[in-house]
């Protein structure tokens, strides 16, 4: 349905946007809305760095951070494939439909604070403050459908949304974004 | 694909490939003061409390609780007075010292129990040497329970296993059981628990 809309908002870019279309670089920052269910929807910030490696193929690394915790915070990311289709019919799309498949995992990052207790033993434990840091396998399927649009200043805006299917849950997430490519110009295949 | 591209792959494929298998940092280590250890005695079979002589060394300074040690030879029993408060029994340490524990395994009977009230057994298998996050293994009732001849005061004889994530084989210096009565609205419970014996299971 998506790539339908997008087709159909075809339009012509400007020559600018087009380049920055091309460039080998991409960085930027993101919200998402993420629902599990069973749990409230949960609102994350993030940032995303792109590679692409050839127009319409890239690859990128997304992460947002759960806020609002004093000790240190949880974190998503996923690594993931995007398939973008630039052109119809050999004219540039102003709005430009993607496709992405790739896998995600948690990270996160906080402080313990110190602690004594006595075990059932009698044996008694004082483990001082320390920071547990965790990175978990990129074990969840996520798999992603959205479009982009260039905005002035060579930036795009990016809108999409993923379902995410791991063991333990499955979830959905709708993301919003601001995209700056950088670095060289990929061959021109226009 | 260019040489480039596949380049620019291989950069962001390493780390996938590194992120494959997750990882954790390690606690900060813990400062132990150990528990006070009862010294061992002498069994008949081996890492099993029987007679009175063995189940007297549970009945020392570091357990908790109301009880006494009540019969002869493997006819013994710990007679703990539930009504009186929960109890912690504090086992003599192995000897020698045990590396390849399973389980363990407890035969009681509650005599007097009145109706709403039910008890709680557990037993901690304390390591020769605690690990960096001071995991103690806890045994529960193997499951699935029925708790019919228990309330009926008859001897029952369970196999307590690992209720945690950790699994055997277990090293042990020591075991503790405690036992929690139940009540209705928080009230003590009434009867007496008897221990007739406690073995660990290799």
């Amino acid at each position: 349905m998506m790539l339908t809309a997008g087709t159909v908002a075809t339009a012509a870019a400007q020559p600018q946007q087009a380049d920055a279309d091309l460039r080998r670089f991409v960085v930027g920052g993101d919200a998402v809305l993420l629902m599990v269910p069973e749990r409230g929807p949960l609102a994350l910030p993030g940032a995303i760095a792109r590679v692409n490696l050839k127009r319409g193929l890239s690859v990128e690394l997304t992460t947002d951070f759960e806020l609002g915790r004093a000790s240190g915070f949880n974190a998503l990311y996923r690594i993931q494939v995007q398939f973008s289709f630039p052109e119809s019919n050999g004219s540039p799309r102003r709005i430009v439909p993607f496709l992405t498949a790739g896998a995600g995992g948690f990270f996160e990052s906080f402080s313990v604070q110190a602690s004594h207790y006595t075990l059932p033993t009698g044996d008694v434990v004082d483990r001082p403050v320390y920071r547990r840091t965790r990175l978990s396998a990129p074990l969840i399927a996520v798999l992603g459908i959205g479009a982009r649009i260039p905005i002035p200043g060579r930036a795009w805006i990016e809108a999409g949304g993923h379902f995410w299917y791991g063991d333990e849950a499955a979830a959905l997430s709708l993301s919003a974004s601001v995209l700056l490519p950088f670095g060289g110009v990929m061959g021109k295949t226009r | 694909m260019t040489s480039r591209q596949r380049a620019l792959l291989l950069i962001l494929v390493i780390p996938v490939g590194a992120l494959a298998p997750g990882c954790e940092s390690a606690p900060a280590a813990p400062t132990i003061t150990p528990a006070v250890f009862v010294p061992p005695v002498p069994t008949l079979r081996p890492y099993t409390w029987d007679t009175a002589d063995e189940l007297s060394a549970w009945i020392n300074g570091v357990s908790a609780g109301s009880f006494a040690i009540a019969g002869q030879g493997t006819d013994a029993v710990i007679q703990i007075d539930m009504a009186a408060s929960n109890a912690n029994l504090h086992g003599p340490d192995c000897d020698p010292l045990v590396r390849d524990a399973q389980a363990a395994r407890v035969r009681y009977r509650w005599v007097g129990r009145q109706s709403g009230e039910a008890v709680d057994l557990r037993l901690f298998l304390r390591p020769i040497e605690f690990d960096r996050n001071a995991t103690l293994p806890i045994l529960a009732p193997a499951g699935p329970v029925s708790v019919v001849e228990e309330h009926a005061g008859a001897w029952v004889e369970r196999q307590f296993v690992s209720s945690g994530s950790v699994k055997p084989p277990f090293s042990v210096r020591f075991v503790t059981t405690t036992i929690t009565g139940h009540g209705s609205g928080g009230l003590r419970i009434h009867g007496t628990i008897e221990i007739d014996w406690i073995a660990l299971v290799r």
